[in-house]
């Protein structure tokens, strides 16, 4: 398995959470079907309670519902320029996503605590990728802003 | 092997039916993630025989003379070429714990006399010929002494990657 980061800023302080996470062998499957099929693959991003493991799914995770207090999934997809390769110094590729705002949490916050961030995938719902958790359940509320990069060798 | 098994990818040849491993180099899996997501930035591979050093130097423009490519044209040798989708990329899945995709099967076939020059590796580039501009992937040896591929001889190889 290979390491990425989730960064997620609050987007009126600046206060940043960079939390480590695995990318598994879901996340993998995926990209190996867009390079034989002409499939569209879309992943959500989100916030959960959870214990990554490899085939966990969205069942096995404890996630706000959706409508509640600003909670939305955000939709991402596994294409170019939403995600692109960038070869870094020491030969490490970098798996970079753009820049995505939006997430939001409106007071009292969410009605489940949270402390990380996954990527699903939109049809099958298998959690392809989940952060470490974060020092302490999210309670900030406002607009975030967050980034995914993965090194890959 | 051990080394290459820390790797979040690995990728090996298959000649014949028999793997072969190989050093797949970080502008390799960059392409082949960049093909995957449909990347501008990807460019087309080529999968071509060779000769070379026990360790190429993996710069990110390899030295044209580092390997020894039998003459595109000649007796029929040519290099086959791989991008995305299936006229390519033939399978993919898990086995275990691990996800692998896997090329088609090409064939190097020598028709009206010997190719160029004797092989004993694979490699994958964005080359033209046999000039070798970026190297992707680069297998071990599939037999000790380099071999002439000669009238009428068929290899018939093929590529895949592993994700962990």
């Amino acid at each position: 398995m290979i390491e990425g980061v989730h960064s997620l800023v609050h987007n009126e302080s600046g206060e940043e959470w960079v939390l480590k996470n695995q990318f598994l062998p879901q996340g993998f499957y995926d990209i190996a079907r867009l390079l034989v099929e002409s499939a569209s693959i879309n992943w959500e991003w989100g916030f959960c309670q959870g214990i990554a493991s490899e085939l966990i799914t969205v069942n096995d995770i404890i996630e706000p519902t959706i409508g509640v207090n600003g909670y939305a999934r955000r939709t991402v997809a596994l294409i170019y320029p939403t995600f692109s390769m960038n070869l870094a110094a020491g030969e490490r590729t970098t798996f970079t996503s753009t820049a995505f705002s939006g997430f939001i949490r409106t007071a009292p916050g969410w009605d489940k605590e949270v402390d990380r961030m996954f990527f699903v995938n939109k049809d099958s719902q298998k959690i392809v990728s989940m952060s470490v958790p974060m020092p302490a359940f999210l309670t900030t509320t406002g607009v975030f802003s967050a980034t995914y990069t993965a090194r890959l060798l | 092997m051990s080394q290459l098994n820390t790797k979040a990818a690995r990728g090996e040849f298959c000649v014949n039916g028999e793997w072969v491993p190989n050093q797949l180099t970080g502008q390799g899996i960059q392409n082949i993630f960049g093909m995957a997501l449909g990347d501008v930035l990807h460019e087309q591979m080529q999968i071509g025989l060779c000769t070379g050093p026990l360790i190429p130097a993996f710069s990110k423009v390899s030295d044209p003379t580092l390997l020894t490519v039998p003459t595109v044209g000649v007796n029929g040798y040519a290099q086959p070429t791989i991008d995305k989708g299936a006229l390519s990329w033939a399978a993919y899945g898990f086995v275990d714990s691990e996800v692998f995709v896997e090329t088609t099967l090409f064939t190097f076939t020598a028709s009206g006399g010997s190719f160029s020059s004797p092989v004993n590796r694979l490699f994958l580039s964005n080359g033209i010929g046999a000039l070798i501009y970026k190297l992707f992937a680069y297998s071990q040896p599939f037999v000790d002494t380099p071999m002439t591929i000669v009238n009428g001889q068929i290899l018939r190889v093929k590529y895949r990657i592993w994700f962990r």
